[in-house]
């Protein structure tokens, strides 16, 4: 007997969760009111606020003169855990800082998204704080960021 | 100084005998004790600039550098203690007031012994905020050199390189104090064949190679002991290769630098620039598929081709940059089947007194143990290794690693494995035996040439399988009747 | 023969439609009770009603998803089961009064597609039937885990059937006849001056509870799920996908129906909404509404349906509440308590009886 109105109060708890939120939900609905009472955030529409210091994509930073403040030095492919950076360093002629990448590859497929790319960089040529979560490709390599896509998010 | 007086001295506790006359520095290393250092080296005059080695001796006042101290008996050294910590760590907080930290554009970053003891004594952050001496980057020594004037510390091993070992002399240290640098004297470049080591004697990163320049990091690399095969000498190098597809994955490149190994009998710490740029031809332009008539085709279509030859009348020009075991497979089967044998060589070129030899050759040596000489004939079939032939004949099958001119018109051009894509033995003109390892795995559909040989058993129908641990024992039995002659 | 497929087409697209609907109540009640909105994106024309699309969006995926059928399946089986399944959930629905039959002419044409005097065996016999769609399905996917969401199935049901049919007899003593429309009319008395109708939920409280568990476990459904125990073994569908696993769905969700409609009839008073009499409404307080026989009819019509989905809300509440039971518990519930139960209920209702006559 003892059970049997446990689970009377069971099924207390989510009648009243239902109707409070079926109550608010309504009201929500029809527009007398600005509580939507439940959790959900229709997200195209609605987007959560980022905290600042969340880590999404990368984006790779230029210098004031406007080249690439990477200088293809391979510790974030280095500190990378799931060695998905992949660089090509080249002669950067003209500049003093002698070194440049030819290609800077990030497989955002492999990225485990950990940032310790971001804290080896001793240039503070790349960052993830722009705070765009969307990453649905429908082809694999489409997920390889290069210089270009890194460049102009 | 064989037979010289023996001394014992204690280092840090632990007591060791050495010749009269020995460094502390390399004393200390027979006990097991690493001084830090960065102007000492073996290979060079003590210079006792840096005084990084700076140790303590029971009954001197101050502490004495232990690169410049010749051993007495019954010294008691100390390397270790908590002043001449700090003392190491004066001394590199002095270097690093004037280093540029360029270490992501370094070359050197990974290997650079002053980035080591940076670690090491744990020199956290800079107290010096003043400017930092300019001084001037990417100067071009010649050939392959790149001297960077900011990174260098002034331990002046270059010129004590130049000086003594390949007693050219190009370099010198201009200015005084704090605006030294290293130079060329007026008019000179350093154009010598052994400048690719100033790259290895530098502690840092001030002399780079512009040939290795921002290539590859270091840390990527894998190193794999083999043997030069250029010149008779056979130095003892390292190849370092990276085929890792996600740190390697823009080029082709595999090999990206040989650096020596010592090897006190056969060439030091050194090695000539011959040797250490010379490894292209391990990725480049090579043969990975067999050619039929200059026109691709497959390892079965060889096997079928090659029953043609059966039964005429065949010689087989051998090279001296096969290994021992190679040499002797094929001498065997040349044996079982019949063929004439002899030996093709690269001609002979420059030597001096350092390391090079005139033999350009790996296994020179090698094939004289097994009677090989050069010599040609008029036979119908020819199986060439190596070297495109001189001899007249009907038939010319080469065994080759990289393509050459005129490749087409040959019936039937294989492909070779090089000396870092396999394992084998080359003795060297001393008569020494020396193993070189397999770095890297044949390139295409390339084979070595002991493969080929059992290919060529198959098509001929016997049973003469390779087995390359067994001929290096045939081999030294050769060898001992050779040398017991 | 006319009227009777009319009656079917009607009823039983009738039920199909409740049943699209029943999902989408799921969806949103189970939604709310966890904090959530649910499915509402389903749009037609631009609208979007808050998911009220939903179910057909739903119907038309299943429709037109790949029907995989793996190679190793026993192939007649596997094809019948989901058929099975479907057949024997609806046909019972066709049982159920909907509304008072009516008189047209000499003849009396009952509401419900299936107007038999036995109907309360129809419908049981016809749901134990239901069973062989779900061992078929697991035997016929051979996949051991299917086979076990079979058998645990096939113990599950056989046990409660036991239940069922137990906790029913004490109702059928109350109301001594087979034929249901006339357990309805039976339920149309009143007692305590007039006042309280003669609802089986009012005679016989301890048989509607058994009845109400003993048909969730029939059902399959959480917390009876252990058939499909899809956090474990997935159960009897595990090989079945698109419209054949469609046809499992709904089957289940038909099932959900026939329950609420089954224990509306026997406990709730069927279709009649209280003080309802054939020519119109009566009131204890005195007063009465008359109405014309069609009018009487809609009513009643309104009124099943009404008390069908308190009875669905009901059970997707119980659903949506109670985590699964374990297997011993299971059986423990069915056999150890239940079944003595209605026995005892079915002793006591007998007593009573007796002494009344
Ligand atoms: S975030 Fe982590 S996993 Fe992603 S690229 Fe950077 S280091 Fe690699
Ligand atoms: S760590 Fe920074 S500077 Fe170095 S390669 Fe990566 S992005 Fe470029
Ligand atoms: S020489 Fe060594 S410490 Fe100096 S920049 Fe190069 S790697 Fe860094
Ligand atoms: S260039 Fe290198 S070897 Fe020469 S003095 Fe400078 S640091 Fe020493
Ligand atoms: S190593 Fe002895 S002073 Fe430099």
């Amino acid at each position: 007997m003892r059970l049997f109105w446990e689970a009377v109060k069971g099924l207390r708890v989510t009648a009243r969760h239902l109707l409070r939120n079926l109550w608010k939900f309504s009201l929500y609905y029809v527009g007398l009111s600005k509580d939507k009472g439940v959790v959900t955030l229709e997200y195209p529409e609605e987007r959560r606020e980022t905290f600042p210091r969340v880590r999404l994509r990368h984006r790779l930073l230029r210098r004031e003169d406007g080249r690439l403040r990477c200088v293809a030095c391979f510790l974030c492919a280095t500190a990378c855990p799931a060695r998905c950076i992949y660089i090509e360093a080249e002669e950067d002629p003209d500049h003093p800082l002698e070194k440049k990448p030819r290609q800077f590859v990030i497989d955002l497929g492999k990225c485990a998204y950990c940032g310790f790319c971001v804290e080896a960089c001793p240039e503070d040529a790349l960052r993830m704080d722009l705070h765009i979560p969307e990453l649905a490709e429908y082809n694999r390599d489409d997920l390889l960021y290069d210089i270009e896509k890194l460049t102009k998010p | 100084m064989p037979g010289g007086k023996r001394v014992k001295i204690i280092v840090d506790g632990r007591e060791v005998e050495v010749e009269q006359g020995t460094l502390l520095i390399k004393a200390a290393e027979e006990a097991g004790v690493y001084i830090p250092r960065l102007c000492y080296h073996e290979g060079l005059r003590p210079d006792g600039n840096c005084r990084m080695c700076l140790v303590e001796v029971e009954g001197l006042r101050k502490p004495v550098p232990a690169c410049m101290t010749p051993v007495r008996d019954g010294m008691v050294v100390k390397t270790n203690t908590p002043a001449l910590k700090e003392h190491r760590r004066k001394v590199l907080e002095f270097i690093l007031t004037t280093h540029p930290m360029d270490c992501p554009i370094c070359d050197q970053a990974g290997e650079c012994v002053l980035q080591d003891y940076y670690f090491q004594y744990d020199l956290e952050d800079r107290r010096y905020f003043e400017d930092r001496e300019r001084k001037p980057k990417k100067v071009h020594w010649g050939k392959n050199l790149i001297y960077d004037a900011e990174r260098c510390i002034l331990c002046r091993r270059c010129v004590r390189f130049l000086d003594h070992v390949t007693k050219t002399g190009e370099l010198g240290v201009f200015e005084r104090g704090i605006q030294s640098y290293i130079g060329l004297f007026d008019g000179k470049k350093i154009e010598n064949n052994y400048s690719g080591n100033l790259v290895d004697l530098c502690p840092v990163g001030a002399i780079t190679d512009l040939d290795f320049r921002f290539k590859m990091r270091v840390w990527f690399l894998d190193r794999t002991p083999s043997v030069c095969p250029l010149c008779a000498r056979g130095c003892n190098i390292e190849i370092h290769t990276n085929t890792d597809p996600l740190t390697n994955r823009f080029s082709s490149q595999r090999v990206f630098r040989i650096k020596p190994r010592k090897n006190m009998d056969v060439n030091r710490w050194w090695i000539c620039d011959e040797g250490r740029y010379s490894y292209k031809f391990i990725d480049q332009n090579r043969i990975t598929r067999p050619l039929i008539k200059g026109k691709e085709a497959s390892w079965d279509a060889v096997s079928r081709k090659l029953r043609e030859i059966i039964g005429r009348e065949v010689r087989v020009y051998l090279s001296a940059w096969m290994s021992n075991e190679e040499l002797i497979y094929w001498k065997k089967l040349g044996e079982l089947l019949q063929w004439k044998l002899s030996l093709l060589r690269r001609p002979d070129g420059d030597q001096d007194d350092l390391l090079r030899v005139a033999d350009k050759n790996p296994n020179t040596t090698g094939a004289r143990i097994l009677g090989l000489e050069e010599g040609g004939g008029n036979e119908e079939v020819a199986v060439v290794f190596h070297f495109p032939s001189p001899g007249e004949h009907k038939m010319k099958i080469g065994i080759f690693t990289n393509a050459f001119e005129g490749m087409e018109d040959w019936d039937m051009v294989l492909p070779a494995a090089t000396f870092a894509e396999k394992e084998g033995h080359w003795t060297n003109f001393q008569g020494r035996v020396q193993k070189f390892q397999q770095a890297l795995e044949p390139l295409g559909e390339s084979l070595e040439e002991g493969k080929i040989g059992e290919k060529f058993a198959e098509a001929f129908g016997i049973e003469f399988p390779w087995k390359r641990e067994e001929m290096e024992k045939e081999f030294l039995k050769e060898m001992k009747k050779w040398s017991g002659r | 023969m006319v009227w009777a497929i009319v009656k079917a087409v009607v009823v039983f697209s009738w039920a199909l439609v409740t049943v699209l609907y029943i999902t989408l109540l799921e969806r949103k009640e189970s939604a709310l009770i966890q904090d959530r909105i649910g499915a509402n994106r389903a749009e037609v024309l631009g609208l979007r009603l808050n998911g009220f699309f939903q179910p057909f969006a739903d119907a038309l995926k299943m429709f037109f998803k790949e029907d995989y059928i793996p190679p190793f399946v026993d192939r007649p089986f596997y094809m019948l089961a989901p058929l099975f399944a479907l057949v024997f959930a609806l046909v019972p629905v066709g049982a159920i009064p909907l509304a008072d039959s009516v008189k047209i002419g000499e003849r009396v044409v009952s509401l419900s597609v299936i107007g038999s005097n036995v109907g309360v065996v129809l419908v049981l016999s016809l749901l134990s039937l239901g069973i062989y769609g779900v061992i078929l399905g697991g035997y016929g996917s051979r996949n051991k885990y299917g086979l076990v969401g079979g058998m645990r199935a096939t113990a599950q049901v056989i046990s409660y059937e036991v239940a069922l049919g137990l906790s029913l007899i004490g109702v059928l003593l109350v109301f001594p006849s087979l034929d249901l429309n006339e357990i309805v009319h039976m339920q149309n008395r009143y007692i305590l001056g007039g006042w309280v109708p003669r609802w089986g939920i009012f005679l016989q409280p301890l048989a509607a509870v058994l009845f109400l568990i003993a048909g969730m476990a029939e059902n399959k459904r959480v917390p009876f799920d252990l058939p499909e125990g899809e956090s474990e073994i997935i159960g009897y569908f595990l090989e079945y996908s698109g419209m054949k696993f469609g046809m499992f769905f709904v089957a289940d969700f038909v099932e959900v129906l026939l329950l609420a409609a089954l224990f509306t009839t026997f406990f709730l008073g069927g279709y009649n909404p209280p003080y309802l009499f054939p020519d119109g409404f009566h009131f204890p307080w005195g007063g009465s509404w008359l109405l014309s026989p069609v009018w009487v009819r809609v009513v009643q019509f309104i009124t099943f349906n009404i008390k069908l989905w308190i009875m669905v809300w009901f059970l997707l509440l119980v659903r949506w509440t109670y985590p699964r039971y374990r297997y011993d518990q299971l059986m423990d519930l069915g056999w150890k308590n239940l079944v003595p139960l209605s026995i005892v209920n079915i002793i006591i209702t007998a007593g009573i009886m007796a002494v009344i006559k």
